[in-house]
């Protein structure tokens, strides 16, 4: 096998330290900061101030200024909702599952995919709250002890859907942060400015990197990564499930807890080659995520684009296997309707695309795999669309067929969550390391990584 | 307390293990990875497994509990003619809150059992420790028999040997 | 009770009101019962508070409750609704001395206990803000005073008729029933010796009228029985939704359309463009007026002269032996657009066809004056031109908006005088404006079609100032200060002479004995020839009435307004409806701009294709684009009067331009080509060979075999069942849930949003070709599923069921999700995506206080009346009586399409109704139970004409 090597020749646990503490706090370095971050931080912050702007009318006005109306009553906030909870996905697939498999290409990466992880799933997050009539009684969902004695339905998928996504951004952030604290006390002792020392101290909580704290670590790690893994297909499944576990037409299937854990692997993968293709190069890290990574995550990239592939072929297929003449018309509405643009638009950007990465020479094309990852991160936003809105808008009841065409405040919503999103990463990006250094260390010494 | 900086992982193991097997003190290492393997004479295991086990059955149990005494005894209603125990729908939520109960037992108890949160350390005194994470290797014993540990360090060869008060 | 007999009035009263009081003034006082008295005064003192306070607190509520209606309301009082001078009677529920619901009064011929939706929409009208608050004068308020002062003019007696000399005075009404404003105008013509008065409808019956008085040789009114009928053929017949009667008629017709319930009776329908009587009959076949008009030559020919039909469309021989073949069992009607010698027409064949005294009758016309005077609008007009009228009473019409040359012409009358319920185009041109008494503010009387005559009484003090149209007549006669109940009891003092005769027919909302006589006149032996229309070359306009706003006057009704249109579904406009051929050959979508001329006059409206329209016409709605209805009704929708009587050449040509035209049914219009199995259908033929033949029995055991049912508890489970076989799509029920449950009127661009309201929905499906397809009416509601797809999703609990079986919803816990909504597959819950209710233009008062007003960011929808299921329980529970409810829209369906009750109730009509064969569910693989389920439709075609 020639694959490349996962680390480039000549790093040592030294070299990587330095590094990466270098990338970090910038001893020396003028600026202190590099103009790109704040160039790509000011740009965040707009989208950011877009989307507040948007969140302030929107309660103060209402959810009329939004597009939905009385057949399609979800429309962007819930597909917004899906994709970026599908997005965060890949960092937990990378950093969990493929810790339990003992990949050691996964070093490199997890650290960045887990904090893209924690970024979309606030994106996401927000998203169940805004969505309601009157979000100020978002609480109403958690079981807690009130006057009238009254409980969440949990019979609901939301309140699953509430469940899950509580778990999966607890989860989300402790398992981060957790594996963050040996690097933490790493930035600790090598910082030079009192406050540097101060900040990452605090948030070192005292890990000093003792046999007894290694222990624990290790053991607490291992089964944090054990239950990080089925929890993202949990949580993916019961987003599916607030569709499947409906009665609507085109959201009644079995298949859609798969169909969306498929989904979710593919944005998660699209969303972590989008953003650490070009960092790697702002931050200088291609001696960490090599040519070998861009492999790695192209191939998982095509697999989940083929996984996804089969779950819109067996959703065609059980639709016109199935008996029900109104899932049939929906789907021929689907495909060739009001909305088959979205629906052909997905198909071209989620299945047709990525099977250019079937050759090599695309994989290791960077600008190439940068694009496919932007199409099917669109491609995937479609698919929401189509699902969402084709299938409300087209029911059993011909008098309550209706179409959706979002707002300018659906939208600027939108572009505020990318903005949310951005804006926090920047921040992680310039204030923890990037790449696991404790993990890298142990890789490169040999041992279990 | 006597604090000793290593070159290699490999002296302050040997110099660790022979300090706990001559009963030298209390011997505590410390460096900027993950030991590649348990250390001699030191149990290898952690119990935070087990108690992650315990919060996550609290958290389930707990939430299925929870989920059945709220539709059958505390406020049962006639919700889409379903059943008050309609328990396949309680499983979801009865894994997330297993799941989050584990996790978080497991946080807690790390933090507990790991000795975290303290911030200072009168060990943080010796200059060597600052190297600790950044790779060297330390060796921090509080000796019961002050002469044994200075024994064997000698006999290993530390970069560095401090001592620090208690 | 007889002890009341002797009691001062007050006293009496009180005994009335509180049965116990009696026993407690017998005895003697003591301390205790003085302070129980005491107490007692108090608390009438804060009933007194609530009194409506009327003119003389002279109304008499309804105390003898109709059968199978239970009140249950504080208090009902009787009146009649008065459109074109013919009178529906109503009961209106006051709560707290307000009118906040009309019902019909099942006592009142015209009524049977039903409504129209004009009638439902009165309360809106009676609260309408932009009524007139005060007179004017050249548009300009006024004091009432200036206004006395100004009448003086037209004052008969010294110092008045001389002033102005009777020979310049008009009067301008339109069809008066009233007695007693036909005694105020014969009064005052008695004083002003040369006046005149004209008669004259926007959307008249003249026609009508006149062709029935060729006929029979003298006025008449030939009222059909359609209970009686086998075989009808209707000629763009409007007898089912607006025909005086129509409610009758509905009531009787549908009567006959069950075949589970009787024999069914056959409908033809020969129209231009489909109306709900065309859409309810069994064939309906499309004609061009001309075409109608020549049909009616051919028929006439036939039957009456028994020749065998030659030429003519092929099905008229069917229809013709089928006529035959039903000899006293058959009628034709025809509708209104049609001229004199066509009614006379069908008025002969009728009798030739031998149903008189069974399936139509003739009586005596109950209009004031019925072929009197002959002298037109268009005399008037021409009199007006030439300066011969010098004074003018203009009497609730409006003739400025609807006939553009009286609006050039009444600038010549010196002294005009428009009496008006607000300060309309009319109200505005003329020199004065009288605001005119609401109803419901003054005393009147009016008749019902067949000449049964109803007093109206105030339901409440004038809110905004008014007066009736008598008391100003009057004025003018000499008459000083006659309020309306003076006049209304001086007319009736014959026959109500007692106070308790005069009490009870208040009442009651009937006079007894006032029903018209039946004539005893032959047919005249000589038909005046038809007239047959010339058949135009290209293109026909058509001008129709507005089924919703009629002839513009309830343009600022805004539940009028946001009622869809019956069959277009189209609301807040009125866009050219084409018929598909026409659409197709120039290229027209629904909402693209033309530019429609006739001659040399022009309008610019959207087009809506309507499927089952004749080739060759184009037909326009008048009533919309009013210039002063009210902030609500200005300028939507194009006026298309100016285009009525204008000549020359129709045209329509494209603008380009496209225009949004806001409609609740968003798809574009589906024709499918296979039956639909939510709205199930199917033959008599079929029926009778296998009844269960709609696949009911197959739901039946699906539903039984199901995973689990869950009894929800109580004794009584409610359900409903409604007929598809009677619903007309009139729309009445609509308005009815729209005045009983508080639903917010959302405005035309919420509608384009997709965002109305309405709990109860009219579906409408087509089936077959576009260019004549069948049509079918469903109403769809809340289906209160007993495995509601709606209570499981809802994350809060906001919607559950209650031991009735009721699906209910918490609006207090509501959050919002609008995931019930998503996943309802009916579709018949709404979301309150703004404070709909708080913007809407009406006082807080006007509202059911029984009903919550549900804020933003709720979901809301059909409650099956809860709040008159609470009050039948609390009535039952008092009264130790089962519970009887009646759902609004029940209570307003003319043709009991609508059966509500406890289906756990062996003798209840809805259960007996869903043990039909033809009973069925909608979407019954979801699964959901529903408690609402539908009767098929049957239809009783030709099997002559059965390709």
């Amino acid at each position: 096998m020639s694959a490349p090597a996962v680390i480039a020749a000549g790093e040592t646990a030294q070299s990587v330290t330095e590094r990466i503490c270098a990338v970090t706090l910038r001893e020396g370095a003028r600026p202190w900061t590099p103009l790109w971050w704040w160039v790509a931080f000011a740009v965040s912050l707009g989208l950011l101030g877009m989307g507040v702007i948007s969140v302030a009318w929107l309660f103060y006005a209402g959810l009329g200024i939004w597009g939905i109306d009385w057949p399609v009553a979800w429309g962007l906030d819930i597909l917004n909702y899906v994709w970026w909870i599908a997005i965060a996905s890949g960092g937990t697939f990378i950093s969990a599952l493929f810790f339990l498999l003992g990949v050691e290409w996964r070093t490199a990466l997890n650290r960045l995919a887990e904090s893209l992880t924690l970024c979309a799933a606030l994106c996401a997050a927000i998203f169940p709250i805004l969505h309601l009539g009157r979000p100020w009684f978002f609480y109403w969902l958690f079981p807690y002890p009130n006057t009238m004695g009254l409980w969440a339905q949990f019979r609901s998928p939301l309140v699953w859907d509430f469940f899950a996504i509580l778990t999966y951004v607890l989860a989300s952030i402790l398992f981060w942060y957790f594996g963050l604290l040996p690097d933490l006390a790493t930035l600790r002792d090598r910082a030079g400015r009192p406050g540097q020392r101060v900040f990452y101290g605090v948030l070192a909580l005292g890990f000093r990197g003792s046999g007894r704290q290694w222990r624990h670590y290790r053991a607490v790690y291992a089964v944090m990564a054990a239950l990080m893994a089925p929890l993202v297909v949990s949580v993916h499944s019961i987003v599916g499930m607030d569709f499947a576990g409906s009665a609507a037409t085109g959201w009644h299937s079995t298949q859609f807890p798969p169909f969306f854990v498929f989904g979710a692997a593919l944005s998660g993968f699209a969303v972590v080659l989008v953003v650490v293709l070009p960092l790697r190069a702002l931050l200088g890290l291609q001696a960490y995520v090599t040519a070998r990574h861009i492999d790695v995550l192209g191939r998982l990239f095509l697999t989940s684009s083929l996984c996804v592939a089969y779950a819109y072929l067996m959703d065609a297929f059980s639709t016109f296997y199935g008996s029900d003449p109104a899932e049939r018309t929906m789907f021929v509405l689907r495909v060739f309707g009001l909305y088959a643009p979205v629906y052909w638009g997905t198909i071209v950007l989620n299945i047709l695309l990525p099977q250019l990465l079937w050759w090599r020479a695309a994989r290791m094309t960077a600008p190439l795999v940068w694009l496919i990852g932007l199409g099917v991160l669109v491609g995937m936003w479609l698919e929401r669309f189509q699902i969402i809105v084709t299938s409300l808008a087209r029911t059993q009841m011909l008098s309550a067929w209706g179409q959706y065409t979002p707002t300018i405040w659906e939208w600027s919503l939108l572009f505020g969550t990318i903005g949310l999103f951005l804006t926090t990463f920047l921040l992680i990006v310039r204030l923890m390391p990037v790449v696991a250094m404790a993990e890298m260390r142990a890789m490169l010494r040999g041992g279990v990584g | 307390m006597i604090v000793a900086a290593f070159a290699t992982e490999m002296g302050m193991r040997e110099a660790a293990a022979e300090m706990r097997r001559g009963d030298c003190g209390f011997v505590e290492t410390y460096m900027a990875m993950e030991p590649w393997e348990a250390e001699d004479g030191v149990e290898g295991g952690s119990v935070l497994p087990t108690v992650m086990l315990g919060g996550g059955i609290v958290g389930g149990v707990g939430g299925f509990l929870m989920q059945a005494y709220a539709t059958t005894v505390s406020y049962p209603q006639n919700v889409g003619g379903r059943p008050d125990l309609s328990w396949p729908s309680y499983v979801p939520a009865t894994f997330e809150l297993a799941v989050l109960g584990a996790v978080v037992a497991g946080m807690a108890g790390f933090l507990l059992l790991a000795g975290m949160l303290r911030l200072y350390e009168p060990v943080d005194e010796a200059d060597c420790m600052r190297g600790a994470m950044l790779g060297s290797y330390v060796l921090v014993v509080r000796p019961a028999d002050s002469a044994c540990a200075r024994r064997v360090l000698a006999r290993h060869a530390p970069i560095r040997i401090e001592e620090v008060a208690e | 009770m007889p002890s009341l007999e002797g009691l001062p009035g007050d006293e009496r009263d009180w005994i009335g009101r509180f049965p116990q009081l009696e026993q407690a003034l017998a005895h003697p006082l003591d301390r205790r019962r003085t302070l129980k008295l005491l107490a007692l005064a108090l608390a009438g003192g804060g009933l007194a508070g609530c009194d409506p306070g009327t003119p003389d607190r002279g109304f008499v509520s309804a105390v003898r409750a109709a059968p199978g209606v239970v009140p249950g309301v504080p208090n009902i009082y009787a009146s009649a609704h008065v459109r074109d001078g013919y009178a529906n009677g109503i009961l209106v529920t006051h709560q707290m001395g307000r009118p906040i619901k009309v019902e019909g009064n099942p006592g009142h011929p015209s009524s049977l206990g039903a409504t129209d939706l004009f009638a439902q929409a009165a309360i809106q009208d009676f609260y309408d803000p932009d009524r007139a608050s005060g007179p004017l004068h050249d548009g300009m308020p006024a004091a009432w005073q200036e206004v006395t002062t100004a009448l003086q003019a037209l004052r008969a007696g010294p110092g008045g008729a001389g002033a102005l000399g009777g020979a310049g005075l008009r009067i301008l009404t339109g069809t008066v029933t009233s007695p007693t404003l036909g005694a105020a105008i014969d009064a005052l013509l008695a004083a002003h010796a040369g006046a005149i008065w004209h008669r004259w409808d926007a959307i008249g019956r003249e026609a009508v009228r006149q062709g029935t008085a060729m006929a029979y040789g003298r006025p008449a009114m030939v009222i059909p029985d359609l209970r009686q009928v086998d075989v009808a053929l209707a000629v763009e017949s409007d007898l089912l939704d607006s025909a005086p009667g129509h409610l009758r008629h509905a009531r009787a017709f549908a009567g006959r359309r069950n075949p589970v319930l009787g024999d069914m009776s056959r409908l033809y329908a020969v129209e231009p463009t489909p109306s709900l009587t065309g859409v309810a009959a069994d064939h309906r076949f499309i004609a061009a007026p001309a075409a109608c008009e020549e049909i009616i030559g051919r028929l006439a020919a036939a039957l009456l002269h028994n020749e065998e039909p030659s030429g003519g469309p092929d099905w008229l021989g069917a229809v013709v032996a089928d006529l035959r073949a039903h000899r006293g069992r058959a009628l034709i009607h025809l509708g209104p657009d049609y001229g004199a010698p066509a009614h006379a027409a069908v008025h002969a064949v009728n009798e030739a066809l031998g149903g008189r005294g069974r399936v139509f009758d003739v009586f005596e016309p109950p209009e004031y004056r019925p072929l009197q005077p002959v002298s037109t609008l268009s005399d008037l007009m021409d009199d007006m031109e030439k300066g011969r009228v010098r004074a003018l009473l203009i009497l609730d019409v409006n003739p400025v908006y609807q006939v553009p040359r009286f609006a050039a012409v009444l600038p010549r009358v010196p002294l005009s005088v428009a009496l008006a319920d607000r300060p309309h185009e009319t109200a505005r041109a003329a020199r004065w404006h009288v605001p005119l008494a609401h109803g419901f503010e003054e005393w009147g009387d009016a008749r019902a079609d067949d000449g049964t005559a109803t007093i109206l009484q105030p339901q409440a003090m004038p809110l905004y100032g008014g007066t009736s149209a008598a008391t100003i007549l009057r004025f003018c006669a000499g008459e000083v200060g006659r309020p309306a109940r003076e006049l209304v009891r001086q007319v009736w003092r014959e026959r109500l002479a007692s106070e308790r005769d005069w009490r009870a027919a208040l009442a009651a909302g009937v006079i007894p004995g006032t029903a018209s006589a039946r004539l005893d006149v032959a047919i005249s032996p000589v038909m005046p020839p038809l007239s047959p229309r010339g058949a135009s070359a290209d293109l026909t306009l058509l001008l129709r009435p507005d089924p919703h706003l009629w002839d513009g006057r309830e343009a600022n009704n805004p539940w009028l307004q946001e009622l869809p249109q019956p069959l277009s579904k189209g609301v807040w406009g009125n866009p050219l409806l084409i018929p598909p051929d026409l659409a197709r050959s120039m290229d027209l979508r629904n909402g693209d701009e033309i530019a429609l001329s006739v001659g040399a006059r022009r309008a610019v409206l959207p087009v809506w294709v309507q499927p089952g329209q004749v080739s060759g016409c184009v037909v326009g709605l008048l009533g919309s684009g009013r210039r002063h209805a009210g902030e609500t009704g200005n300028g939507v929708g194009t006026d298309l009067y100016p285009l009525r009587d204008a000549v020359g050449p129709v045209r329509i040509a494209a603008t380009g331009r496209r225009v949004e035209v806001a409609c609740t049914e968003h798809h574009a219009t589906v024709i499918a080509d296979t039956p639909s199995d939510i709205v199930r259908h199917g033959t008599l033929a079929r029926f009778r060979q296998e009844p269960g033949f709609l696949g009911t029995e197959q739901d039946h055991r699906a539903s039984e075999a199901a995973l689990y049912r869950r009894d929800p508890g109580a004794p009584v489970a409610w359900g409903m069942s409604i007929d598809l076989n009677a619903c007309i799509g009139c729309n009445a029920c609509m308005i009815a849930c729209q005045a009983e449950n508080n639903v917010p009127v959302v405005g035309r661009d919420e509608v384009l949003r997709q965002r109305e309201m309405h709990w109860l929905r009219i579906d409408r499906a087509y089936e077959g070709t576009p260019d004549a397809p069948d049509t079918f009416f469903q109403p769809m509601l809340c289906m209160h599923c007993e495995q509601a797809p709606c209570e499981t999703v809802c994350p809060v609990g906001a919607t559950m069921h209650d031991s009735e079986g009721l699906n209910v919803m918490v609006y207090n816990r509501c959050v919002g999700t609008k995931f019930c909504s998503n996943n309802c597959p009916y579709k018949v819950r709404r979301f309150n995506y703004f404070a709909f209710a708080e913007e809407e233009r009406r006082p807080p008062i006007s509202r059911n206080p029984d009903v919550s007003v549900r804020a933003r960011g709720v979901m809301e929808k059909c409650t099956f009346c809860l709040q008159r299921i609470a009050q039948a329980r609390i009535a039952a529970d008092r009264d130790g009586a089962a519970e009887q409810v009646v759902t609004a829209c029940q209570a307003a369906c003319p043709t009991r399409a609508i059966t509500f009750g406890d289906i756990n109730d062996p003798d209840a009509a809805v259960r007996h109704r869903k043990a039909s064969p033809l009973t069925y569910g909608v979407l019954p693989e979801q699964g959901t139970h529903p408690r609402v389920t539908y009767e098929a439709r049957i239809r009783n075609p030709n099997p002559a004409l059965e390709s």
